[in-house]
């Protein structure tokens, strides 16, 4: 390659198109032939590309900077002229008045009618607020055939009349509690329940079982269901244990549950030790959660359960809530006394705690259930 | 101005891309207050309303440079969007966002857009400090040739050179250093 100093007017020459095309050939077919020079072409290009972008930012600056000025000017003249057409006859407020009255009568009219929307509007807003609140909360029940029902329906309408009710279908996450067969989910997955069933699946196997509800506590969102199928002979000892002190800040935790036909686990950590709107029944967890996560249990580090998901917040990314554990030992405590049997014992002893996470899963999984909710109501 | 009310914004676009100075003043005009309102309403003063306004036509009218570009949404709508998102950055640089920005118009993301404007940006910032760089006379004989398309004999009667020879052969003397500085920082967009 030439020296850079002679080469650089040519290079300018080409970018400008100020070469002949028989020089734009021959100086192409050179950067062909010598990498060097298409590198040094390339700089120059990008070089040039840039001083063109600023080139053309301040010449449009300025000329914008005039705009601006012209604006200014035309609008320090407008209310001079106002000005003069106000003062110009003397019966001037008279004759305007006469003018405007019907003008004045209408705008009248209309700030009056504003007034009394804007009242009744902003009452309904208040009633509501308490409402709108509610509603931020998202429950994770899974409707599951909604759309297929609601599709029904308008089958339905159209043929008349059916005889047997719609049946409502709701999934979400259910865990065991004791091997006699005790399991935990939220109240709002089975506050409206005909018929319950948890389903598992097992290797080539899948296991199903009517439970009832032996305990509901809507304050807290816990229901304690007990499986009361004939089959039913016993679970096998449970890995976790129940762990009723508070979790700390930032304690990393994770859940399983069955958003879908297929578990799924999720990780995150305690995010806040109280949950919406400053609940203390709950804590805050940054776990994607999903419809369907609801009554999955919230696990420590070590596998001991802290926790049972129940809901997140609509509006804010990433902020789940989970009923804290010792909630769910204070209620299975009173239902034994109800019950006047014997505590529901929990183990006391973590079989989770030194194992890696899919070591934990594995023993985990089976005692992690799907819950359907049937409501033909 | 009376006969520039064209029948819709297209018309317009086709007038700005022209080159037609009457229809950006037009559009400089008829837009300035709504962004100001904005700017104003959000912790700003006039100046500042004015050189965001400025950045954002300025942003829009590259954008109309761009053959492949099309408006999906109103000029108001993108101006507003832009302005709106530049205001939000300085304000951050300021540190005097408030947490509460009051809009009073419709405004759309531009998530595309806005990487190309903040690289465009920092290429442009990127320019200016290597001018401010080069030192003198380079950086006036650049500026007057390449900035303010000054020609090569004026460049010359400024300087002071004996002909238009030396004045050029300083020029791309002066190229080959701008050119230093600029790739000593080069990162590849």
């Amino acid at each position: 390659m030439q020296d850079e100093d002679a080469i650089i007017p040519k290079i300018e020459a080409y970018f400008e198109g100020m070469l002949s095309p028989s020089e734009t050939v021959s100086f192409e077919q050179a950067m062909e032939a010598d990498p060097a020079l298409r590198q040094l072409v390339e700089e120059y290009r990008l070089l040039f590309a840039d001083l063109a972008l600023v080139q053309q930012r301040k010449q449009l600056k300025s000329q914008l900077d005039g705009f601006h000025a012209a604006m200014l000017q035309k609008e320090a003249a407008a209310p001079k002229a106002l000005r003069v057409a106000k003062t110009s006859k003397p019966g001037f407020a008279n004759i305007f008045l006469k003018k405007y009255v019907p003008t004045f009568l209408v705008a009248a009219s209309i700030a009056v009618l504003s007034v009394l929307s804007t009242i009744w509007v902003l009452n309904n807003n208040v009633r509501s607020i308490e409402q709108k609140q509610k509603t931020d909360l998202l429950s994770l029940r899974r409707d599951l055939n909604r759309v297929k029902e609601e599709q029904a329906e308008i089958a339905r309408t159209q043929r008349e009349k059916q005889t047997s009710p719609p049946v409502r279908q709701y999934g979400a996450t259910a865990f065991v509690l004791t091997s006699s067969g005790y399991l935990v989910t939220n109240y709002h997955v089975v506050k409206d329940a005909d018929s319950i069933y948890v389903e598992s699946e097992r290797q080539n196997d899948r296991l199903h079982f009517k439970v009832e509800v032996v305990y509901s506590d809507p304050a807290k969102d816990l229901a304690i269901l007990k499986i009361v199928d004939e089959d039913f002979i016993g679970f096998a000892e449970l890995p976790y244990t129940l762990r009723t002190e508070e979790a700390n800040l930032g304690e990393p935790v994770f859940t399983l549950a069955y958003p879908r036909q297929e578990m799924v686990y999720g990780e995150g950590s305690i995010s806040a030790q109280s949950g919406y709107l400053g609940d203390t029944l709950t804590y805050q967890i940054s776990i994607p959660v999903n419809p369907g996560n609801s009554g999955g249990p919230l696990l420590d580090a070590h596998g001991n359960l802290i926790g049972i998901v129940s809901g997140k917040h609509l509006e804010m990314e990433g902020a789940a809530f989970a009923v804290k554990a010792k909630h769910l030992k204070s209620d299975l405590d009173s239902l034994a006394k109800e019950n006047q049997t014997q505590a529901l014992a929990m183990p006391v002893k973590s079989r989770l705690s030194f194992l890696s996470r899919p070591e934990q899963i594995k023993l985990l999984k089976d005692f992690v259930f799907v819950v359907r909710v049937y409501n033909g109501k | 101005m009376t006969k520039l009310k064209p029948p819709s914004e297209t018309e317009w676009i086709r007038q700005i891309k022209a080159g037609q100075a009457e229809a950006l003043q037009f559009l400089y005009e008829k837009h300035f207050p709504s962004i100001s309102h904005f700017i104003l309403a959000n912790n700003g003063t006039s100046d500042e309303a004015k050189d965001v306004y400025q950045e954002s036509v300025i942003i829009f009218y590259e954008k109309l440079q761009d053959p492949d570009f099309v408006l999906h949404c109103q000029i108001k709508t993108f101006l507003y969007s832009i302005a709106r998102r530049l205001w939000l950055k300085q304000l951050g640089q300021k540190q005097r966002f408030l947490g509460n920005i009051q809009d009073h118009e419709a405004f759309l993301p531009f998530e595309e857009e806005l990487s190309e404007i903040d690289e465009k940006e920092a290429r442009f910032l990127k320019m200016e400090a290597c001018m401010q760089k080069l030192g003198e006379p380079c950086r006036t004989i650049l500026q007057d040739f390449y900035l303010h398309k000054a020609s090569m004999q004026a460049i010359r009667d400024k300087m002071g050179y004996t002909d238009t020879d030396n004045a050029k052969t300083q020029k791309y003397k002066c190229l080959q250093r701008l050119k230093k500085l600029f790739f000593q920082e080069y990162v590849k967009p």
